[in-house]
């Protein structure tokens, strides 16, 4: 058993560097298909990231209209702090706009200059229990704040979080679709590059037959040859994606990352780095199959 | 041990055999022979299990071949020894690699299979060219390592086609005498051969095939 397994890696090896040429080129294939495989696997990760961190924070912020009575946000503030799906509730009156705005342009008070008045409106900011996971619950409470008299406007993250929430969708078809499609080709050109090196061994294969090999010992080196094929290739694509992620993350200034509300640019989680390359080991084994199917028959 | 049955087989609209119905009983030597086309080779190959037949059964070794699966026609394969005209070495590989690769094949590996090999190098005297390659040595040794490797697994029936067909006299001598070996230590032999010198100077049984039937 070990000493089959032995022959198939030495044989296997054999048939490796007699198409030197087609098998890098198949590697090489295998590297770039699996390094976009796991380059859609990070966006997918990091978009998931995104997205439930927008979900945390989504909150309403509700404008109000200048000039009104007393009473009118005396009403809102108590149906608001009322509602069973607030969180949290914060009025910014006016002046603190004014403050926080200076704040954050301290760079450059000519913004406001010129302007005779406070031009900035006076505002509740709330925030939702659980997020936004009940999107139709933002909506309702919207719907209702905007009736309210003193109520300019109410504006909240709900079309960023839906846009978001369709995107990953659709980056998860494309990731199917991508996928499948990879792995077609891949499997015919592994299963071509192996059906060269039976042909480069039918000599061998001949006499396998005539001393009464089993098909089992008789495709043994191929299969181990697509494995290797399969996981080498799968390897170098993510230490080529570990690289390129470590350039990125370089690159992405920390300010974006926060924006985003990310603590870090994630990179694959080992069980998906694990899958990726066991899927190009089993790429290269049934490649080898088929090649082994359509080439090697024990009755001739 | 080989039975057929009014075997035959077609190749298109061509009868390549007819009718072809003997039997071999154990430890036999028997030629088949016949002009170039007869069909010989076709017979040995069906008994091989390497091309199919039209009609009739065959049954080998106790095994109806038309009744076995794939996955046994390995096993049924090591009770065969096959020699052919232009012996099928492995060019790449030694004589004692070439006679190994039959061990390792069949699943015998380490000393035991080296042994195997160099007891049968000494049968067919050719151990002192183990380290050579089939190229560097003579049509005669060539078929002498291509014996060695049938026999190396203790077959029960050998089959030979034209084995002699590209040697000299002296050197068919050789073959024909390792084959006679074999048969004396209960190999089943079976012969194809058009040297009717062959026959006569190692007379044994002979079915003789013409354009497909059997006409002795
Ligand atoms: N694959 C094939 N397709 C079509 N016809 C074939 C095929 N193989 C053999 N034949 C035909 O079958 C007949 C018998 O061939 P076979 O090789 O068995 O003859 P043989 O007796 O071994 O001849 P020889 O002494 O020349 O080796 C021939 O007429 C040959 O043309
Ligand atoms: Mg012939």
């Amino acid at each position: 058993m070990i000493r089959q397994f032995v022959f198939s890696v030495v044989e296997a090896m054999d048939g490796v560097k007699s198409n030197r040429g087609t098998t890098l080129l198949t590697i090489g294939t295998i590297t770039v298909s699996i390094y976009f495989m796991g380059f859609f696997f990070v966006s997918l990760t990091n978009l998931n990231n995104i997205f439930n961190s927008l979900k945390q924070r989504s909150s309403l912020v509700v404008y109000l209209k200048d000039n009104r009575p007393e009473r009118e946000i005396k009403d809102l503030e108590s149906w608001i702090a009322e509602n069973k799906d607030v969180a949290t509730m914060n009025y910014i009156s006016k002046d603190d706009a004014l403050a926080d705005f200076k704040k954050e342009f301290k760079w450059d008070e000519s913004v406001l200059e010129g302007i005779g008045h406070n031009p900035l409106p006076a505002s509740f900011v709330i925030t939702l229990k659980g997020g936004a996971k009940n999107l139709e619950a933002i909506d309702g409470i919207a719907a209702d704040l905007i009736k309210f008299k003193g109520v300019e406007d109410v504006e909240y993250g709900r079309e960023w979080v839906e846009q978001l929430r369709s995107l990953i969708a659709i980056a998860r078809l494309i990731i199917v679709g991508v996928g499948i499609l990879l792995a077609l080709g891949l499997l015919f050109i592994v299963s071509n590059t192996i059906s060269l090196s039976i042909y480069s061994r039918l000599d061998e294969i001949k006499v396998m037959k005539l001393v009464g090999a089993t098909k089992r010992f008789i495709r043994g080196p191929f299969v181990v040859e697509g494995i290797i094929e399969g996981i080498i290739g799968s390897i170098a694509a993510m230490i080529f994606l570990y690289g390129s992620y470590l350039i990125l993350i370089f690159k992405i200034p920390e300010s974006t990352i926060i924006l985003l509300g990310l603590q870090e640019i994630s990179f694959l989680s080992r069980a998906t780095i694990f899958w990726l390359i066991a899927s190009g080991g089993l790429i290269g084994l049934i490649g080898a199959e088929i090649a082994i199917s359509k080439v090697i028959r024990i009755r001739d | 041990m080989v039975n057929l049955y009014h075997v035959y087989k077609r190749y298109g609209s061509a009868q390549t055999l007819s009718d072809i119905t003997f039997k071999v009983d154990k430890g036999e030597f028997i030629y088949i022979t016949g002009p170039s086309g007869a069909g010989k080779s076709t017979l040995l190959n069906i008994l091989f299990c390497s091309i199919s037949f039209n009609e009739g059964q065959i049954v080998v070794n106790g095994k109806n071949i038309l009744k076995m699966r794939d996955s046994s026609i390995p096993y049924y394969r090591r009770d065969i020894g096959m020699v052919f005209q232009d012996f099928q070495l492995l060019t790449h590989k030694t004589i004692f690699q070439n006679i190994g690769f039959a061990q390792h094949a069949v699943g015998t590996w380490g000393a035991k299979a080296k042994q195997r090999v160099w007891w049968k190098l000494k049968d067919v005297g050719l151990t002192t060219k183990k380290d050579h390659y089939p190229l560097e040595l003579s049509g005669g040794e060539q078929q002498r390592v291509a014996v060695a490797r049938a026999l190396i697994n203790n077959p029960k029936i050998v089959m030979a086609d034209e084995p002699t067909g590209n040697l000299d006299e002296q050197m068919s001598n050789q073959i024909i005498r390792l084959l006679q070996k074999a048969n004396e230590e209960g190999a089943t032999v079976l012969f194809a051969t058009h040297n009717e010198r062959l026959i006569e100077n190692f007379p044994a049984r002979v079915i003789r095939l013409d354009k497909g039937r059997m006409v002795e």
